[in-house]
């Protein structure tokens, strides 16, 4: 154990400014050989910038100081050829993109052949073997078909798979790996950090694991260096860090989703009845070429009482995002729509119209659900705009206080622009535009997912409230299983445009029968939980 | 990578230098602006106004005529006149003269000072040997061509000005109207999407097989040549490149939830387009207004170059270069004004355009 | 990729039929005709000219006749040059406006590409501005400006270079065309190909080649292929850009090529010889056009999926 007592890599007092920004201010931490260090913090934190700036990947721009001490060599003081010399062969690394890290122009053999060759110094020929034994041990199915695969071939998780295949393919003593989970679907996340785990085992490195996801980072890390604005601010044992977060930003990230709803609802009556929703694309709309069809939505139904909340959960490209948008006729869909006792399915876009007040939607993305040129006043009207078009200007700038009151904004926000407000005030003001048609049914479509913690918890609050108050019939749409968890009475597990488990929310969170509930619960649950 | 690097920094770097260079555009092309609008008032040339004796005048900061030209044109009338030139005396901008002739002299010629371009009206101040001999002052007008004549005798200053006047406003009209069919189909066909996008950009595409000079030039010999043509010809083909830049915002704009937020209001199609669309690509819209009025004034000179465009006597920078072109040997200055106000409005419009775009490297946006 | 070439060409061909047909109406529809001369002709004899020229027809059957010859390759006696069809016209002056053409593109994509290179690989920081500048002059100068400048220059002040004609294509007569058919596309490809290998150089997946140690060379070989893709989808349009210098550049070094025929012909009111050119030029395009589509797919296994590559 002399070799692993030994430190692996210390950085000590690392800074990196952009001419008068400074975005890492005096970082430090020690890594042993074979332990796994996870640097945890939100976006912005210069977490990724502290590792590009230790193995000298910053633009010129960049200012680095400190020290980086990789065994016994310091890195910052080596000239460039010194450094390549070490990265890939000692040093590897993993990136968030598994889409952008990969080159989109080569196929995945020969990347990774490339740095067999050149960087292990294997010949033409025991690349070829090499790299089909690299893409088996990352779990690749038929690796020796997938060597001639471009990227946009593959799956996000096959391409982290093959950005990992590279990473170990000169069996590096420190693995860095940069949000390799965070742009995957959590089961496929869950994979792959067992992956991680495994290989990490096999070749014995030492490994750094970037995350903005605590809970996550807890599950593989021996110890976590919480960062914020470029400082540590709470370093230790990963259970330790944990069970007693010390700085109250720590807390904060650990902050845990309230649990399932308490009280249990009433039946209520029949607000929204779908049946049998079908939503196909054809890709490539060519006028000659033949178009692939695909089945965004494949023969759903549903049902959902007054004042009710359905969660609808499922992963990307499951098709929930558009089963909504059919749910509000905002896409062309088959089958039945039947909405509040009234069947939508043969009206047209003006005949709708004045239905639209009464079913709205409220989008996922903060920054991109608000036109970004229109004051907050004008977005909040708009609805205004189409369904009271005799209301006067005065009047609707008061509607506009008012509504912005009711999602607990400062009503002088109403002057100001999109980009001048925090991602959760965004949300109010999307949640605000929606509320001020008083609508009866609101498509909440990833409403929290792209927050953070503390403040989903305040989102889901004021939802909750509105709901209460109005009597609001909710479908909420999420990825997030302890979000849907949190708000819904009644869950639908959607995979592949299907729905293959619906039922009360308690009943499917405790009892799963489909192998794919029991993976989301497993994958979901066990992170986000204290 | 969770976060980009920041890319304002290296920008940072060069926003000196870029403001500097969007300040020099801005300067270049308010001058030349300010001098194509008054430039024409105050230069005493009307544009069309041919100088029988100034023709090919190099350009020059002093006033015409020299004593040569004042000789050499004396010498014409005294031919017309049938008489010799006794004396000749300059005091400064009279020219004091003496004829004789073989037969009394007809004062009436003396008309023929006045139609010069080189003297005013003739005064006579003595007549003797029966009117065989005759002693006038004739004024000399005094004229200034800074930039020279051309081949048939007109103030190139006055003409190179009009021309901007023409090329600047063919620039802009067909600019502006370019700007409207593109946006309008660019934004229609990106919003409509599926088949009626595709069809839009089929048709977009087959236009572009055509190279847009042949367009033009076919456009132009189907409605004739006019001043007006030529720009709503130039704007019907240079819309083309607007449409697809605004599809292709449209297109992704539309996938923003703030677009499915105003449908799910019930919002119509065109005020969707109208208040949320249209604002939303106006960068790249701007950004690219920048490359296209250069490239219009470029066309129209390409077209009026080959002869296609405006017509005699009223001209624009591309007339006056292929003038120019033809003269190269003994005038070059036909060619090098001209050619310096047309190239000196691109350039500044253009590293406008790219100030815009942002430098090289910085291009990331 | 055989799938891909058949859609492009299934795409091209209906677009040359709706060139051919959109020329052929607009220019009959036009006020003027052929025979519209400085003084009146004879009733009688311009009957007679528009009968022999069958332009008594019915608009329809025209276009129908005109289909059918262009068919067999013919596309009509000229109406102004009247010893001559079209085709005869252009057997000699196509050659020469190709070879123009090509040469002028080669020079632009070689120069333009080294320019880039050295633009975006220099180590100053002045680098790429000194480039973009330089390119930004090539850029605005107009051929028609450049042309009389380089006649002047080389031709009539220093007597190295002919200031004009073709001379059955000796070398001296083609250097000052195609230098000036070319600077602007040199520059324009030079300022594409500096942008887009900075462009390139910043993507994440050179990021991941950079943190694996890989060489220098290695990283620009990935680069410049991403690099190429905007330089070559840009050529389509330059092959447009050079056809419309080429008018110019005819037009002035006196070349007898397609160009001056024309302009001749527009000006004439030549119907089949503007045609011609029309179709001839269409064909050209989109026949370049279809190519750079080919090398994008070979350049992008992406664009190989999907049927519309811009």
């Amino acid at each position: 154990m002399d070799a692993a007592a030994k430190p692996l890599l210390r950085v000590r007092d690392l800074r990196v400014s952009y001419g008068p920004a400074s975005v890492v201010k005096g970082v430090s931490f020690t890594l042993r050989r074979g332990e796994t260090a996870a640097i945890a913090g939100e976006s912005g934190s210069g977490k990724t910038q502290t590792v590009l700036a230790a193995l000298g990947l910053l633009p010129r721009q960049a200012v680095t100081t400190g020290l980086v001490i990789f065994e016994d060599t310091e890195l910052l003081a080596l000239s460039r050829r010194r450094l390549d010399a070490l990265l890939g062969r000692r040093i590897a690394m993993v990136f968030q993109e598994p889409m952008s890290s990969l080159d989109p122009l080569f196929t995945v053999g020969a990347q990774i052949r490339a740095i067999l060759r050149l960087k292990a110094g294997l010949s033409r020929r025991a690349a070829k073997a090499r790299a089909k034994e690299l893409l088996d041990l990352a779990g690749i199915s038929e690796p020796g078909r997938r060597v001639h695969s471009y990227p946009h071939e593959l799956s996000g998780g096959q391409r982290q798979r093959v950005a990992i295949a590279m990473a170990i393919a000169c069996n590096p003593d420190l693995l860095i790996a940069d949000e390799p989970t965070t742009a995957l679907d959590v089961t496929v996340a869950a994979r792959i950090l067992e992956l991680l785990a495994k290989l990490k085992q096999i070749f014995g490195m030492a490994m750094i694991f970037i995350s903005h996801d605590l809970g996550l980072v807890r599950r593989i890390a021996d110890s976590v260096h919480v960062m914020r604005e470029g400082e540590i601010v709470e370093a230790g044992s990963a259970a330790d860090v944990a069970a007693n977060p010390r700085h109250e930003y720590t807390r904060m990230m650990l902050a845990a989703m309230p649990r399932a709803r308490e009280h249990v609802r009433m039946e209520t009556p029949v607000l929204l009845r779908a049946q049998n929703i079908g939503v196909r694309f054809s890709l490539r709309g060519g006028l000659l070429s033949g178009a692939r069809e695909v089945k965004a939505v494949d023969g759903v139904s549903l049902c959902l009482g007054q004042g009710r909340t359905l969660g609808l959960v499922g992963e990307s490209g499951s098709g929930k995002s558009t089963l909504a948008r059919a749910l509000l006729k905002l896409v062309p869909a088959s089958g039945m729509l039947n909405f509040g006792g009234r069947d939508l399915t043969r009206l047209d876009r003006a005949a709708m119209r004045p239905l639209r007040r009464s079913m709205q939607l409220v989008s996922q993305d903060p920054y991109g659900s608000l036109s970004p040129l229109m004051r907050i006043g004008d977005i909040v009207t708009e609805g205004l705009r189409v369904h009271e078009p005799a209301m006067s200007r005065s009047a609707r700038e008061a509607r506009a206080a008012l509504a912005l009151e009711e999602v607990l904004l400062d009503p002088r926000l109403r002057f100001r622009f999109p980009h001048e407000l925090s991602g959760g005030q965004r949300q109010r003001v999307a949640i605000a535009r929606a509320m001020i048609l008083k609508p009866r049914l609101v498509v909440l479509d990833e409403p929290t997912s792209a927050l953070d913690r503390a403040v989903q918890i305040g989102i889901l609050a004021l939802l909750e409230d509105l709901q209460e108050a109005h009597s609001l019939t909710y479908v909420f749409i999420s990825h997030d299983l302890a979000v849907i968890r949190a708000v819904a009475d009644e869950i639908a597990v959607m995979k592949d445009g299907r729905i293959i488990e619906q039922g009360p929310a308690r009943e499917i969170v405790e009892r799963p029968h489909a192998p794919y509930t029991r993976a989301l619960i497993a994958a979901a649950l066990q992170t986000g939980e204290t | 990578m969770n976060k980009p690097l920041p890319t304002t920094h290296p920008r940072l770097a060069t926003g000196a230098s870029r403001h500097l260079a969007m300040r020099a555009s801005l300067a270049t092309l308010g001058l030349i602006a300010l001098l194509c609008l008054i430039g024409p008032l105050a230069s005493g040339h009307p544009y069309d106004q041919v100088y029988r004796d100034y023709v090919l005048v190099r350009p020059s900061l002093f006033a015409h005529p020299d004593a040569t030209e004042t000789r050499e044109a004396l010498e014409g009338i005294a031919r017309r006149m049938r008489v010799r030139v006794e004396a000749l005396r300059q005091d400064g901008e009279v020219v004091h003269l003496a004829f004789s002739a073989d037969r009394p002299i007809d004062t009436r010629a003396l008309r023929a000072f006045e139609r010069s371009d080189v003297f005013g009206p003739a005064r006579i101040v003595e007549t003797s040997d029966k009117g065989r001999r005759l002693s006038v002052d004739v004024p000399a007008k005094r004229t200034v061509f800074l930039f020279g004549t051309d081949t048939n005798g007109r103030d190139l200053f006055t003409r190179t000005l009009i021309a901007g006047r023409i090329s600047l406003a063919v620039g802009l009209l067909a600019s502006f109207l370019a700007l409207t069919i593109g946006v309008a189909y660019g934004a229609v066909a990106g919003y409509a999407g599926g088949r009626i996008d595709a069809l839009m950009m089929r048709i977009v595409e087959i236009v572009y097989a055509l190279p847009f000079i042949f367009f033009v030039i076919v456009l132009v010999m189907v409605f004739g040549r006019h001043f007006v043509l030529i720009f709503i010809a130039i704007g019907a083909v240079e819309w083309l490149d607007m449409a697809r830049i605004v599809r292709g915002q449209a297109l992704s704009i539309k996938q923003r939830d703030f677009v499915a937020a105003a449908e799910a209001l019930g919002a119509s199609a065109p005020a969707i387009l109208w208040r949320h669309v249209i604002p939303n690509a106006a960068g790249p819209i701007a950004a690219f207004l920048a490359v296209l009025v250069p490239r219009v004034i470029l066309l129209e000179s390409f077209v009026s170059f080959l002869g296609l465009g405006v017509q005699e006597p009223l001209t624009s920078w591309g007339v006056l270069v292929a003038d120019g072109a033809r003269n190269i040997q003994g005038s070059i200055h036909l060619l090098i004004f001209p050619a310096l106000f047309l190239g000196a409005t691109l350039g500044a419009l253009q590293s406008l355009g790219n100030a815009w775009h942002g430098s090289p490297g910085a291009g990331h946006h | 990729m055989l799938r891909f070439f058949l859609s492009r060409v299934a795409t091209a061909v209906p677009a040359f039929f709706i060139i051919v047909a959109l020329a052929f109406f607009l220019m009959r529809l036009a006020p003027g005709g052929p025979f519209d001369t400085e003084r009146a002709l004879d009733p009688e004899i311009a009957k007679n000219l528009r009968h022999i020229y069958r332009l008594d027809l019915p608009l329809m059957q025209q276009f129908w006749l005109y289909l059918q010859s262009l068919a067999h390759g013919e596309l009509g006696p000229s109406l102004h040059w009247r010893d001559f069809t079209v085709s005869e016209l252009f057997a000699k002056a196509l050659p020469i406006s190709a070879a123009l053409g090509a040469k002028a593109m080669l020079v632009a994509i070689i120069a333009g590409t080294a320019l880039g290179l050295v633009g975006a690989m220099s180590k100053v920081r002045i680098g790429p501005h000194a480039v973009d500048g330089a390119a930004i002059f090539g850029i605005v100068l107009p051929i028609f400006v450049v042309a009389p400048l380089l006649q002047l220059g080389l031709g009539l002040t220093l007597h190295v270079l002919p200031v004009g004609g073709w001379n059955d294509g000796a070398w001296q007569n083609q250097v000052l065309p195609v230098t000036t058919l070319a600077l602007p596309q040199i520059a324009i490809v030079a300022r594409l190909m500096q942008a887009a290998l900075i462009d390139a150089l910043a993507m994440p997946h050179i990021r991941t080649l950079r943190a694996f140690g890989m060489p220098g060379y290695h990283i620009y070989v990935h680069a410049l292929r991403a690099a190429f893709a905007p330089v070559v989808s840009y050529l389509g349009l330059a092959a447009g850009n050079v056809l419309t210098g080429s008018v110019v550049v005819e037009t002035i070094f006196g070349i007898p090529g397609m160009g001056r025929y024309f302009v001749d012909g527009a000006l004439g009111r030549d119907y089949t010889l503007v045609m011609g050119t029309v179709i001839v030029v269409a064909a050209a395009v989109l026949l370049f056009n279809l190519i750079v589509d080919l090398i994008l797919a070979w350049l992008d296994p992406r664009v190989r999926y999907d049927s519309r590559p811009r």
